[in-house]
């Protein structure tokens, strides 16, 4: 196998865009997603991350730009390599989870049945009972597990969370990092809070008004954020001085989230960003932009 | 994905099954009643026979007093064979969008294309054996009526055999698919499919059928039947009017005002038609010939075979362009 010797990106997109109309769902869009990693792809509802997965999964074509998948152009074979739950899961709910997974091994060639059969044993999830009769957390997982049966080498998750409780979140969430510490996987999980897919990432992307506004490791993006927090009318000397990328002031106090190096002042005190944090700030500050080679560190790019 | 296919459509599959199976079971029941009671009206006889008014009422009432129950229900197989396609058609792709579940079929390892394949196909064999099992009932319950009137002057005859049934249905399957594969919404695609099979079966019917093969000119002279004789009773007059010695159509009201005795007083005292005999006005008719069934029909599956070709390749073509 000299594909594992070359390791290609699971994911490489090259200024990807798609057009429905006169409307751009996803613009200028390049990516690459190492193989084995765990994406969070989060942004505000309509932002593109379903179009990006859509066609990551190869059920629509891009408008414009290029597409990778585990090194190649998005065809049949690639399919069988690649698993995709939508929105809400869609699965005929007239099947019952038996002829559900018989639909399965029939429409592939890779199929894990004893896993898919033991999962199901695990969640109790009954063989005979159809899908449409079951909760929407145990639809979810059999969706998951039909995707995971497929032995996929890249696993796409679009708002795998969104409708369900608490309970259920966890029990999927374990189900997914289960799946990650196992192997190759690389998985990319949607969603439009970022608190869902915290513990679990290690990479991030944030999409927004079909851009990508924020691209990078987890650990990285958090070490290169601090947040400050200091006298109000210093605050435009911080600006001039330093990659602010968002700031609020309360009063006669300024919290900052800043980018890269940090005043030598004591008149600011610093702290840790969290994951979520970051994101708002981004996200309310669509200007601003985090991403990978050149661009990312262009101060107040203007789109 | 045999098995899926087969598995997601099998209740549509089934209700149709019931539906022609009962239709087929009442032809089949009550054929043996029509068939004896066309042994014994004599009729055999009066086959082809165009100039006979004794053979023309005894087939008008063989007709009226006859068909019993049955007798109007050319319109209902002319509805369940544009059913059979359009309901097993117009879903095929939609509903798979309007579950959402193209995001899962369409993701396994199986082709769109594929798995567009075997769907159709296999319904296209249903179909077609549904269709075809329909007509044959139909027309061996109708065989007397069919021998007395032949394939062109009643349209049940021509349209219900097991072929045009089978293409019929397979014409209303198609346009349904394609209709599926465009608009994405089951309730518009059964629509649209509705109203582009009505306006072609329409079209076909009056405006291409009569000129499949270029039609035989008969000339015949006034008469005391008052219509246009000199061929067989079960060929198809589909064009009539009247010409003068030199060729030229007279209009009807000029023959009305020859044969007037008030407006023309050369009239008085003489039939209408031998009026119309001293004047050289004849009848001018075009006639398709009853033998001529097999091949129309031969030719008319042929157009709506191609437009099922047309409708399955724009299908094939939008479920293979990845845009939604």
């Amino acid at each position: 196998m000299n594909q594992a010797a070359v390791n290609p990106a699971a994911v490489s997109a090259h200024r990807l865009g798609r057009r429905y109309g006169k409307l751009w769902a996803l613009r200028d869009c390049s990516l690459r997603l190492g193989p084995g990693s765990v994406v969070a792809l989060v942004g505000p509802n309509g932002a593109g991350k379903s179009t990006l997965l859509n066609i990551l999964a190869g059920l629509i074509e891009p408008s414009e730009g290029e597409v990778r998948i585990l090194g190649e152009t998005p065809n049949d074979r690639v399919r069988s390599r690649v698993a995709f739950t939508a929105q809400n899961h869609p699965l005929y709910r007239s099947l019952t989870v038996a002829q559900t997974m018989r639909a399965g091994r029939l429409l592939n060639t890779e199929w894990d049945e004893p896993m898919a059969r033991e999962r199901f044993a695990q969640l109790d999830i009954p063989l005979d009972r159809r899908v449409g009769r079951l909760s929407t957390g145990q639809q979810a997982q059999v969706s998951l597990t039909l995707a995971l049966a497929k032995r996929p080498q890249l696993l796409l998750l679009d708002e795998p969370l969104a409708a369900l409780d608490p309970v259920a979140r966890q029990v999927f969430m374990q189900t997914v990092m289960g799946a990650a510490a196992d192997g190759e996987v690389t998985i990319v999980l949607s969603s439009h809070v970022i608190t869902d897919l915290e513990r679990v990432c290690d990479h991030l992307i944030v999409l927004d008004h079909g851009r990508v506004q924020v691209a990078g490791a987890v650990d990285d993006l958090l070490a290169e954020h601090t947040v400050l927090s200091g006298p109000a009318d210093q605050a435009e000397s911080l600006r001039r001085n330093h990659v602010v990328i968002g700031a609020s002031t309360v009063g006669r106090q300024t919290i900052a989230l800043v980018r890269g190096e940090t005043p030598h002042d004591e008149a600011w005190r610093a702290e840790p960003v969290g994951l979520e944090e970051l994101v708002v700030t981004y996200l309310r500050n669509p200007h601003q932009a985090a991403l990978p080679g050149p661009r990312g560190i262009v101060k107040d790019q203007v789109a | 994905m045999m098995w899926l296919s087969w598995r997601l459509h099998r209740a549509a599959v089934f209700t149709f099954v019931l539906v022609i199976g009962g239709l087929v079971a009442l032809y089949l029941v009550d054929s043996i009643r029509l068939h004896d009671l066309y042994a014994a009206s004599g009729l055999e006889k009066c086959i082809g026979v165009l100039n006979d008014t004794s053979c023309a009422t005894r087939r008008q009432v063989f007709l009226a007093e006859n068909l019993g129950l049955l007798q109007h229900t050319d319109y209902v197989l002319a509805v369940v064979t544009g059913a059979l396609g359009v309901v097993l058609g117009a879903p095929m792709v939609s509903t798979e969008f309007e579950r959402g579940t193209w995001q899962w079929i369409w993701t396994q390892r199986i082709s769109r294309t594929r798995w567009l394949a075997v769907n159709v196909t296999m319904m296209a064999v249903i179909i077609v054996g549904l269709g075809a099992t329909l007509g044959a009932a139909y027309t061996w319950w109708y065989k007397p009526v069919a021998a007395q009137t032949g394939p062109f002057t009643n349209v049940s005859v021509f349209d219900n055999t097991p072929l045009m049934c089978a293409v019929f249905s397979l014409f209303g399957f198609a346009v349904g698919v394609a209709a599926s594969a465009f608009l994405r919404r089951t309730l518009g695609a059964m629509g649209i499919t509705v109203a582009v099979f009505l306006v072609t079966r329409f079209i076909v019917l009056y405006w291409l059928r009569p000129h499949y093969m270029a039609p035989i000119v008969v000339e015949s002279p006034a008469n005391q039947a008052e219509r246009p004789l000199g061929f067989d009773a079960r060929d198809w007059s589909f064009h009539s009017v009247w010409v003068d010695a030199s060729g030229h159509e007279v209009s009807s009201t000029d023959v009305a005002r020859l044969i007037s005795p008030d407006l023309n007083p050369a009239a008085a005292g003489h039939q209408w038609y031998e009026v119309l005999q001293q004047n050289g006005i004849h009848y001018y008719t075009l006639v398709q010939p009853y033998q001529r069934g097999g091949i129309f029909q031969l030719i008319e599956a042929g157009i709506f075979l191609a437009l099922i070709a047309i409708c399955g390749t724009l299908a094939f073509w939008r479920i293979r362009r990845r845009t939604i």
